[in-house]
């Protein structure tokens, strides 16, 4: 189905701006191709609509959701296991150390959990998803300022911002469990 | 009110970030690149962000000089540097025309300073404070690339020893980057039919020019393809579908003049059916964007309350500007555009309320456009927004042109804002800054911007015969730009706009919008809207990086592709403006 809405509405989109634009003939202000256009559109909205319920059908396969979101959280307890190596680093103000950490919890974790995301707002629904990715990001955004702290030394900053982090990942996996538990019942 | 400034002081002992030094620097730099491109924008037609410059020489006074830089300061600097110069691009962008227009027109026309400069000050306000609330959609959820942001962190970031083959990634490119544009540019390649102006024919003597068979030669083009990936393709399929469909049938069924043909005929196409239709796609699209992703903005709006008013959501608590003050200063900024609009002879106060609030909207949705536009390929498509705004106004200020381009400098200046304040959102994301900071020393000094290209532009226009007409037509600062924006307001005077195909387009932007496909609107409508050599480079860039993931895996195309992309991405602009400033120094010369 989800092959016949694309087609539909690509092919419907391609001929109402084909005769879109043809200029209409002085004085008037529509061309002669306007039939043809509203034709077109009628059908790119009928492809529209088979393209969004195939999304809506997808949403209500939980069990193949549910395998994205054990991933989701599996990757966010991944995350705050490494989470005190990278206390060690900065505590013992290893600055390559710190570094590399970094960039394998965003490489290994940060970057994978953001590509769950649609499987996210599918399985939760979109405003408890929005949250839960918003305080990812914030976590992320934290990490990056523990890499720009270690890499100019100061490694006072970089401990301030782990538990920042640190703070954001935990509630991020809070949510998730919570949200988990909701919608098993 | 005063804890919001106590957390933007300086402790010594803390980690540098807003800091005299980084304030100063910012300031000094914005207004030398803010001169800079105000006169390259009327000399060659156009202008760049200075958020990379800024950033190189950010790194060497900061670090190098100082010994005490960090990469969060460097971040402040390139912050207000980038938005003192973008405020000088709107205005750039629309003030000439005025000036043209008033010499052609002084009957019908005004020309006091006073509140066009009003206007261009609560254009750059009001830019930075509409786009504020949507960080959390453009930058978290839609993870927008901004591909010029993500070069400025690389540089922000780069450190030999924190990453040696990423360095050297970035050196590559640059160094190729720059040496392809010095080349482009000196034209030492250069053969009639087959590579001019940067652009390579491959129409190979027999395709027919209203197919566009050309491709940009520019390594920024492509880099901007090489980070958006899969996610840019609609942006290519838009390219293809204006210039390899539509085009070669409207010539074949016979919708175009005969008389016309070669050049002549791709102008046709491009003006009268292409442009308009992409135009209209872009504001459909983005209306209907607006409707659906409602709810994260509505989320996003929730934080901004709930870090004011509550301490259960001390994880943000500090992240963003308060609502309060947001209001207050957008409050402010509307205050002095409706000011400046009824500042005008001949309008009414009812009228000028009419019209602040509609340009206030306007540019709220203007700038998601650009600011959108931008995250996805690195292009604001500054002209065709003002296109709209122009056509907009002029109907409902009944041809007043004054009033119409007073709105149109706003709206130019607070797009600007938009698309750069987000930009840099982007690098302080990426290098871990506190959005907070940037966003409240980007509004409290970009307006500076304004100012100094106003004073540009009247100093330019004065040093002309009789202290009139120093740039136009005929003289050696052209203004292209503002010469097409003259234009675009005759042809609304003289009725020849062709609303058929903003309508049109946008009913199908809005279909576009609603598909479950991220920006395929913005992308497919800024396609249409822009030549094809610059889509088909792109396209290229989103078709290497598909190939190397692929072969070899995401993550080596975040750790490989994105330092080189960046280093290809500053190559091009440093060449870029170092040949600006060199054709400055020429023309002071008598060249």
């Amino acid at each position: 189905m989800y092959m016949v809405g694309l087609s539909v509405f690509t092919i419907s989109i391609i001929i109402a701006l084909i005769s879109a634009a043809k200029l209409p003939v002085p004085p008037q202000t529509w061309s002669d191709q306007l039939v043809v256009y509203v034709l077109a559109m009628v059908f790119a909205l009928f492809g529209l609509w088979l393209l969004r319920r195939v999304a809506v059908i997808s949403t209500n396969h939980s069990t193949v959701t549910t395998g994205s979101t054990c991933l989701s959280m599996e990757l966010l307890q991944q995350l705050l296991t490494e989470m005190p190596n990278l206390k060690r680093d900065i505590e013992h103000s290893d600055r390559t150390a710190i570094l590399n950490r970094v960039q394998i919890l965003l490489d290994k974790a940060i970057i994978p959990f953001t590509a769950q995301q649609q499987e996210i707002f599918q399985q939760f629904g979109r405003t408890p998803g929005i949250k839960i990715i918003m305080v990812v990001a914030l976590g992320e955004r934290f990490l990056n300022r523990i890499w720009s702290a270690a890499c100019d030394g100061h490694f006072k900053e970089a401990s301030h911002s782990y538990l920042k982090a640190l703070a954001a990942f935990e509630e991020a996996l809070i949510l998730l469990q919570l949200h988990q538990i909701t919608k098993m019942n | 009110m005063f804890k919001i400034f106590s957390r933007l002081k300086t402790n010594p002992k803390k980690y540098r970030e807003l800091t005299v030094a980084a304030v100063l620097l910012g300031i000094i730099q914005g207004i030398i690149l803010n001169v800079a491109f105000a006169y390259s924008a009327l000399k060659l037609g156009f202008s760049a962000g200075g958020g990379t410059i800024a950033a190189i020489i950010g790194y060497v006074f900061l670090c190098g000089l100082l010994r005490k830089g960090t990469i969060v300061e460097n971040n402040i600097n390139q912050t207000i540097a980038s938005g003192i110069n973008s405020t000088g691009t709107g205005v750039v962008f629309v003030l000439p025309a005025l000036f043209l227009l008033h010499s052609q027109q002084s009957n019908h026309l005004t020309l006091s300073i006073w509140p066009l400069l009003l206007a261009g000050v609560a254009g750059a306000i009001l830019g930075v404070i509409l786009i504020i609330p949507l960080r959390r959609q453009l930058i978290e959820l839609d993870r927008l690339r901004f591909p010029t942001g993500i070069a400025i962190a690389t540089i922000i970031r780069s450190d030999i020893t924190a990453g040696i083959d990423k360095a050297k990634l970035l050196a590559i490119g640059f160094i190729l980057s720059a040496v392809w544009k010095l080349l482009m540019t000196l034209g030492w390649f250069d053969k009639a039919g087959l590579l001019e102006d940067e652009q390579l024919n491959l129409s190979f003597g027999w395709l027919p020019l209203y197919l566009s068979p050309a491709l940009y030669l520019s390594p920024m083009n492509f880099a901007s393809g090489l980070l958006a990936g899969r996610a840019g393709l609609p942006f290519f399929w838009g390219g293809l579908l204006g210039w390899w469909l539509i085009s070669p049938f409207a010539v074949g069924v016979g919708w175009t003049p005969s008389e016309l043909t070669g050049e002549q005929l791709v102008d046709f196409i491009y003006d009268n059916m292409l442009r308009p239709l992409g135009i209209g796609i872009l504001i459909g699209s983005a209306l209907m964007e607006l409707l659906v992703n409602f709810t994260a903005i509505k989320s996003a709006f929730h934080t901004l309350i709930s870090a004011t008013y509550t301490t259960r959501h001390t994880l943000f608590s500090h992240e963003e500007i308060p609502l309060w003050l947001l209001l207050l200063v957008g409050g402010i900024a509307i205050i002095l555009f409706f000011l400046a609009i009824w500042n005008i002879p001949g309008v009414f106060w009812g009228k000028a309320i009419l019209v602040a609030i509609i340009g206030t909207l306007w540019m709220a949705l203007s700038g998601l456009i650009i600011a959108q536009t931008t995250g996805l390929t690195d292009i604001s498509p500054l002209s065709g927004i003002s296109l709209i705004s122009v056509t907009v106004m002029m109907l409902l200020m009944d041809g007043n042109v004054t009033v119409t381009l007073l709105v149109a400098i706003a709206v130019a200046v607070a797009v600007s804002q938009s698309a750069d304040m987000m930009q840099d959102l982007k690098t302080g994301f990426l290098v871990g800054s506190y959005p907070i900071k940037q966003q409240i020393i980007q509004f409290s000094l970009s307006w500076l911007g304004v100012l100094i290209a106003f004073m540009v532009i009247y100093a330019l226009w004065d040093s002309g015969p009789g202290g009139q007409n120093g740039f136009g037509t005929g003289s050696a600062l052209p203004a292209p730009q503002a010469t097409v924006l003259k234009s675009i307001v005759e042809s609304v005077q003289n009725n020849t706009m062709p609303t058929d195909k903003f309508i049109l387009g946008g009913i199908v932007g809005i279909l576009l919008g609603a598909a479950p496909i991220m920006g395929l609107g913005i992308l497919m409508g800024l396609a249409m809207y822009l030549p094809f050599p610059i889509t088909l480079g792109y396209g290229l860039g989103c078709f290497t990086q598909m190939l190397i993931v692929k072969k070899k895996g995401y993550i080596f195309s975040e750790n490989k592709l994105v330092p080189l992309a960046a280093g290809l991405i500053i190559g091009e602009a440093l060449v870029g403006v170092g040949y600006s400033i060199y054709e400055m120094m020429r023309s002071g010369h008598g060249g």
